[in-house]
C-alpha cells in the first residue's frame, strides 16, 4: 500500500516538474487568461470583483461565479501575480492525479489499475494547457472531488464527515463555475440509467441529488439571472459570435480525440463500457459511465466547449481503466495460463504467478502509455496559442511611455483574442475581447475590426475609429496571419502615424477624424 | 404510526400551522401593501396593468351603448356598481383596492372550505404560502381582471357545497352557474374541481376521473327516460345539481354569450419567459415552484388520487400556452402540486436529515428572491407616471381645441402606439388609438406601391441599414398588396417619409406615442424613430423616456 501511494507521489512530483518547465519555457499566457489575470488583480487590490468592466468592449457589465478568482487572488497576497497563476494553475492539475488514484479505487478495488489511471490522468494530453489560466483545473478538481465524495455515500463514518466533504466541494464547484452543471446531469442520467436497469437508488443518494440541484439552480439563477433575463436560451452558448461559433464548440474529431485523451485509455473505456453498461453491478463504475455519458450529451448538444469535455471524460476514462485493468486480472484468473500457472505454483511452491502477471501486465501497459501520451502531451503544451514576449511588448509599450494616459476614454484595436491584452498590459479600451456575453453587437463587431484591418478605404477606417474612440492600431504578425494583410491598405503619414515598432508589429496612432468634435479633441 | 406520521403530527400542531388562515391573510395583506407602496412611492397610479384599463374602458362605455351589455362578464358589472357607489361617495382613488378586497374574499372562502373539507393543515399552509408568495398571483390579486372574479365564485361555490347545511349546498350550483358567464375555460376549470370532489366525497378514488365521468354519463343516459330517477339523481345531490348547472350554462354561454375561450388581453411574447418571473416575466412563478411540479409530475405521476390535479394542470397549461392572461390558473394549480411535494420531502424520513434542512432553506430562499424580485420590479409595470402625465396633458389641451383640425382627412384623428398601450390610451384619452388598418383599397394599394418605387430606385450607398429598410418596406408592400391590415408595430417599422406620411395621413394618425418599451424595440436611428427627425413631426411632450409627437404635414408633397 505504501508503496503505490509513493508511486503516486512520484508520478505527482515528476508531471509537476515537467509542467512547471515547459510552462516557463515562456512567460506569456494562452490568450484568454488575461482577463482572469486582470479580475484576480482587481480583487487583490479592491478586495472585490470586477463586474463593470470600463475596458472591455468600451465599458460593460460581467457576470461571473467568483470562488476561483478569489481563492487565487488570496495567495496573490504572498506570491505575483504571473508566477503564481502558472504554479498554481498546474499544481491543481497536478492534483487531479491522486484524486484519479483514490475515485480509480473504489471503482476498481484494484491498486495497480487505481495506480494506472493516475499514470493516465498525469499525462492526459487534453490537460496539458500549461500556459492556460483560468477557473478550469480548479473545477475539474472540485467535481471530482465532489464525485469522489459522493461515491463515498454508504461507507462508514459518511455521515459524520463524508457528506460535509461533499457539501463543501460542490458547493466551491457551483460557486466556480457554471460547468459543474456536469456533476447536475450526470447524477440525473445516473438516476434514469438505474431505473432503466431496475436497479436501486439508494434514498440517501436520491437526496444528495435533490440538495445538489437545488443549490445548483438557485446558486446560478442568482449569479446569472441578468444574463438569462438578456439573452434567454442563448445564455448557455455565451453569446458567441456565429462566424467563430464552430472553433468553440467544433464538431466531434476521431482523430483530435484520440490525440488528446490517449488511445489507450479510449479504447479500454469503449470496451469497459460497451461490456459492462447493463451487466456490470458495481455502482460506482454505474456512476462513472453515467458522468461521461453526461460529457458526451452536454458536448454533443454544445452546452459546453469540445476540449472542456474531452478533459472531463479523458479524466472519466483514466479512472475506468482501473476496472478494466481489474477485468484483465479477473480474465486471466479465469484462463487456461492461470490454470498452467497454478499448476506450476505446486511445483514450485510459491505464490507468484499472479503477482507476475500483475508486474507484466502494468509494466506492459507503462510501457504503452508513456509513449503514446507523453507525446501528445508535450506537443500539445508547446502548440498552445500564446502571444510571443515580442508582442506583448507592444501592448505594454503604453505603460512605458504614458502617452495620453489622461483620464479621457479612447482605445486601442487588436485583433479579437488580442482584445485581453489590451485590456491587462495597455490598461485601455479595446473593441472587443473573447467574452461575449451580455454584448449585443457581438456580429458587428467583429466585422468592423475585420474591415478596420483589411479595409482600403480611409474614411470607413476612420468612421469606425470614431465609432468604437479609437486612437492606436496595434497591428502584431499574429493579427497580419488571421487577417491576411501585410500593412494598413489605407495607411498615410498624415492620419496614420507609426509610433513604435518592433520584430512582432506596429502600433499605429489615429490621427484624424471625421467628426469634428474628437478632431478638435486630437489636436488638443 | 410511522416516523413520517408523527413528524406530522407534530407539524400539524405547530402554532403557525395551525393558525395558517390568519398567517396567510396577514402575509397577503403585506406584499399586496407593499406592491401598492412602492408604486405609491414611485408616483406609478395605483391602478395598474393592461387587464385593469381594459375593463375601467368597458365600464366606462356602458353608458355610452347598451349592446355592450352582453359582452360584460359578471365582474365588470361588480366593477360598475361600485364604481359609481364610490363615484357617488367622492372616493374614486380607492378603486385599486377592489381587486386586493376580492382577493382577500377569495382568500377567506378558501380557507373555509378548507376547514369545511379538513385538508390536512400542513399541506395547506405549505400550498398558501407558496400561493400568497408567487408573482402571478400577487398580480393577479392587484389588477383587475376576469380570473380573480371567478376564482371568487368558484370559492364561494365550494365553500357552499362543502357546508354542512343542506340549504347553503343547494345555493352552490347559483354560484357556478355565474362562471360561464367570465368565460367557458374557467368554467371547464371549475368543472374539474367539482369532478375532483365528487371523487373524493364519493371516495371514487379507484376508479380514477375518466371512469367517474364515464359512470356519471351512463347513469344520466340511463335515468334520461324516468324523470324521478334523474331528479334523484341530479336534483336530490347538490355536486351533480352543480355539474349539472354548469355544463347547461356553458352552453348557454356558449350558444346565447358566444362566449369561448377567453379574449386574449395581454400580448406578450414567449411561453417560458411568461411562466418563470425570475425570467422577467411580467408576473409567472419561481422557478422553483415549476422545479417542484416537474419532479412531482415525473415520480409520483401514478399518484391516482392526484389524476385530476394532473389533468387540470395539463388543460390550464395548454389554456396558459395560447392566452397568457390564464397564468393565474396555471400558477394556482403548480403551486398545489408544488406544496404536495414539499410536504412529502418535508414529512419524509430523511436518510441525511442535514440535508433536509439545507433543500428546505434553498427553496423558502429562492421562492422569497423570486417575489422579492417581483415586488422591487412593480413599479415597472405600466402604466407609469410619464405616460399618465402625457396623455393627461394631451387629453386636456386636445380638449382646449390646442391642435388645428386636418381640414384635408375627415378621420377623427388617432395615436399611434403599439398595442401594449392602447387600453391606457382609450382610459385617459378621448382620441381614437390606432391598432389595425381596415383591408386597404385599390387606390391605398398603388399609391403605397409608387412611394415605396421612388425609395426603391433612388441611389443608396448599399449600406446595410437601407438594406434592412428596403426589406422591411418589401415587406409591408407585399401586406399591402394582399390585402392584410397594418399593425402600428409594421408602421414603426417604416424608414422613409413619403411611404410613413403617407399610411399615416390615410389612417389619420395626427399622435405618436414612444415610451420606453418602444424605445427598447426600435433603435433610434431606424424606422419611425429615425423618421421623427423630420421636419413635420413635432415633439408635444417629453417626460423622462415618454415622448409623444404630433404629426403636423407642413410641406405638401
Amino acid at each position: 500500500m505504501f508503496k503505490k501511494n509513493k508511486l503516486v507521489l512520484l508520478i505527482f512530483v515528476l508531471t509537476l516538474i515537467l509542467r512547471l518547465y515547459l510552462a516557463f519555457q515562456t512567460s506569456e499566457f494562452t490568450y484568454e487568461s488575461y482577463s482572469h489575470l486582470r479580475q484576480v488583480d482587481h480583487i487583490t487590490n479592491n478586495f472585490v470583483p470586477l463586474y463593470e468592466d470600463d475596458l472591455s468592449y468600451g465599458g460593460r457589465t460581467l457576470f461571473f461565479l467568483p470562488f476561483f478568482h478569489y481563492f487565487v487572488a488570496f495567495f496573490n497576497l504572498f506570491l505575483p501575480l504571473e508566477v503564481l497563476a502558472k504554479v498554481l494553475s498546474n499544481f491543481l492539475y497536478c492534483l487531479l492525479i491522486p484524486l484519479v488514484y483514490l475515485i480509480a479505487k473504489k471503482v476498481s478495488k484494484n491498486d495497480v489499475g487505481a495506480m494506472l489511471s493516475a499514470l493516465i490522468a498525469a499525462l492526459l494530453p487534453i490537460n496539458f494547457s500549461v500556459n492556460s489560466f483560468s477557473p478550469f483545473p480548479f473545477i475539474l478538481l472540485f467535481t471530482f472531488l465532489t464525485v469522489n465524495f459522493f461515491l463515498d455515500y454508504g461507507e462508514k463514518g459518511f455521515k459524520e464527515k463524508g457528506l460535509y466533504y461533499f457539501i463543501i466541494s460542490f458547493v466551491i464547484a457551483s460557486l466556480s463555475s457554471a460547468l459543474s452543471s456536469v456533476i447536475i446531469f450526470s447524477l440525473f442520467i445516473y438516476i434514469l440509467y438505474s431505473k432503466l436497469d431496475s436497479k436501486n437508488i439508494r434514498s440517501g443518494e436520491v437526496e444528495l441529488i435533490l440538495f445538489s440541484s437545488f443549490f445548483f439552480l438557485w446558486v446560478q439563477f442568482i449569479f446569472y439571472k441578468r444574463v438569462l433575463l438578456e439573452e434567454g436560451i442563448k445564455f448557455i452558448w455565451q453569446n458567441v459570435p456565429n462566424t467563430i461559433l464552430l472553433s468553440y464548440f467544433p464538431n466531434f474529431d476521431l482523430t483530435q480525440t484520440v490525440l488528446l485523451i490517449g488511445f489507450l485509455p479510449l479504447l479500454a473505456g469503449i470496451f469497459l463500457i460497451y461490456n459492462s453498461l447493463f451487466s456490470y453491478k458495481n455502482k460506482n463504475l454505474f456512476f462513472m459511465i453515467s458522468l461521461a455519458i453526461g460529457s458526451i450529451i452536454l458536448s454533443w448538444l454544445k452546452f459546453i466547449p469540445f476540449e472542456r469535455s474531452l478533459s472531463f471524460i479523458g479524466l472519466i476514462l483514466a479512472i475506468i481503466f482501473a476496472s478494466f485493468y481489474q477485468q484483465l486480472i479477473t480474465y486471466y484468473k479465469r484462463s487456461k495460463l492461470s490454470l498452467y500457472d497454478e499448476s506450476l505454483k505446486k511445483k514450485i511452491k510459491q505464490n507468484l504467478p499472479l503477482k507476475n502477471f500483475v508486474n507484466i501486465s502494468s509494466l506492459v501497459i507503462i510501457v504503452l502509455i508513456i509513449p503514446s501520451m507523453i507525446f501528445p502531451a508535450i506537443g500539445f503544451a508547446t502548440s498552445l496559442d500564446t502571444p510571443s514576449e515580442e508582442e506583448v511588448e507592444l501592448f505594454k509599450w503604453f505603460q512605458t511611455e504614458g502617452l495620453d494616459n489622461s483620464i479621457e476614454d479612447w482605445g486601442i484595436l487588436a485583433n479579437l483574442k488580442e482584445g485581453g491584452l489590451v485590456n491587462y498590459y495597455s490598461n485601455r479600451q479595446n473593441v472587443m475581447d473573447l467574452r461575449f456575453s451580455l454584448i449585443d453587437d457581438v456580429e458587428e463587431r467583429l466585422i468592423d475590426i475585420e474591415t478596420l484591418y483589411t479595409s482600403k478605404f480611409r474614411t470607413e477606417a476612420l468612421k469606425l475609429s470614431d465609432q468604437y474612440n479609437l486612437k492606436y492600431i496595434i497591428l502584431t504578425n499574429s493579427t497580419k496571419e488571421i487577417m491576411g494583410v501585410e500593412q494598413l491598405d489605407y495607411f498615410n503619414e498624415k492620419c496614420f502615424s507609426l509610433v513604435y515598432n518592433n520584430t512582432a508589429g506596429e502600433i499605429y496612432k489615429v490621427e484624424c477624424s471625421l467628426s469634428v468634435s474628437r478632431a478638435n479633441g486630437m489636436t488638443n | 404510526m410511522g416516523k413520517g406520521s408523527k413528524l406530522k403530527k407534530v407539524l400539524g400542531e405547530n402554532h403557525f400551522v395551525r393558525n395558517v388562515y390568519y398567517y396567510s391573510i396577514l402575509l397577503s395583506l403585506m406584499i399586496v401593501s407593499l406592491v401598492f407602496l412602492i408604486r405609491f412611492n414611485s408616483g406609478n397610479p395605483l391602478l395598474f396593468g393592461e387587464e385593469t384599463y381594459y375593463h375601467l374602458n368597458l365600464i366606462n362605455d356602458i353608458d355610452l351603448s347598451f349592446s355592450l351589455l352582453k359582452s360584460l362578464s359578471p365582474l365588470d358589472f361588480f366593477l360598475s356598481f361600485i364604481g359609481s357607489l364610490l363615484d357617488k361617495l367622492n372616493l374614486n382613488d380607492l378603486l385599486f383596492l377592489i381587486a386586493p378586497f376580492l382577493g382577500l374574499l377569495t382568500l377567506v372562502f378558501y380557507s373555509l372550505f378548507s376547514k369545511n373539507l379538513k385538508i390536512d393543515k400542513f399541506e395547506n399552509s405549505i400550498f398558501l404560502f407558496f400561493l400568497i408568495l408567487t408573482p402571478a398571483i400577487i398580480y393577479g390579486f392587484t389588477t383587475i381582471n376576469n380570473q380573480i372574479g371567478a376564482i371568487l365564485i368558484i370559492s364561494i361555490g365550494f365553500f357552499l357545497l362543502t357546508c354542512e347545511n343542506k340549504l347553503l349546498k343547494y345555493l352552490a350550483p347559483l354560484f357556478f352557474l355565474l362562471i360561464p358567464l367570465f368565460d367557458l375555460f374557467s368554467a371547464f376549470l371549475s368543472l374539474l374541481l367539482i369532478i375532483a370532489y365528487l371523487i373524493k366525497k364519493e371516495q371514487v378514488v379507484s376508479g380514477g376521473v375518466f371512469s367517474t365521468i364515464g359512470k356519471e354519463v351512463s347513469d344520466f343516459s340511463k335515468n334520461i327516460s324516468n324523470p324521478d330517477n334523474l331528479s334523484k339523481q341530479i336534483v336530490g345531490h347538490p355536486i351533480r345539481l352543480s355539474i349539472f348547472s354548469l355544463i347547461s350554462m356553458m352552453f348557454v354561454s356558449w350558444f346565447y354569450f358566444n362566449n369561448g375561450f377567453p379574449i386574449k388581453i395581454l400580448f406578450y411574447e414567449g411561453f417560458w419567459l411568461n411562466i418563470i418571473s425570475d425570467l422577467g416575466g411580467v408576473s409567472g412563478m419561481s422557478m422553483f415552484i415549476l422545479v417542484l411540479v416537474i419532479i412531482q409530475l415525473l415520480f409520483f405521476w401514478r399518484k391516482k388520487e392526484e389524476m385530476i390535479f394532473y389533468l387540470i394542470f395539463f388543460v390550464s397549461g395548454i389554456g396558459f400556452y395560447f392566452n397568457s392572461d390564464l397564468i393565474i390558473y396555471f400558477s394556482f394549480i403548480s403551486c398545489y402540486l408544488a406544496s404536495k411535494l414539499s410536504s412529502y420531502l418535508i414529512i419524509r424520513e430523511w436518510n441525511l436529515k442535514v440535508l433536509k434542512n439545507y433543500v428546505v432553506l434553498i427553496l423558502v430562499i429562492s421562492i422569497l428572491f423570486s417575489t422579492i424580485s417581483f415586488i422591487n420590479r412593480s413599479d415597472e409595470i405600466a402604466p407609469s407616471k410619464e405616460l399618465v402625465f402625457v396623455l393627461e396633458n394631451l387629453e386636456e389641451d386636445y380638449v382646449n381645441g390646442k391642435f388645428k383640425d386636418d381640414s384635408r382627412s375627415n378621420i377623427k384623428p388617432k395615436i399611434l402606439s403599439l398595442s401594449h398601450n392602447k387600453f391606457f390610451l382609450e382610459y385617459f384619452t378621448s382620441l381614437e388609438t390606432f391598432v389595425r388598418t381596415a383591408k386597404p383599397d385599390e387606390n391605398v394599394i398603388k399609391r403605397f406601391i409608387n412611394f415605396y418605387d421612388f425609395k426603391n430606385n433612388h441611389s443608396s450607398n448599399d449600406s446595410k441599414i437601407e438594406d434592412y429598410d428596403i426589406d422591411r418596406l418589401k415587406i409591408l408592400e407585399e401586406k399591402i398588396k394582399l390585402g392584410k391590415p397594418l399593425s402600428s408595430k409594421d408602421i414603426f417599422e417604416i424608414s422613409y417619409y413619403k411611404p410613413l406620411s403617407f399610411i399615416l395621413e390615410e389612417n389619420g394618425i395626427k399622435f405618436i406615442l414612444v415610451d420606453d418599451t418602444t424605445k427598447e424595440l426600435f433603435a433610434p436611428d431606424k424606422g419611425l424613430r429615425f423618421v421623427l427627425r423630420n421636419e413635420n413631426f413635432k415633439l408635444l411632450y417629453l417626460q423622462n423616456k415618454t415622448e409623444l409627437w404630433e404629426f403636423d404635414k407642413l410641406i405638401v408633397d
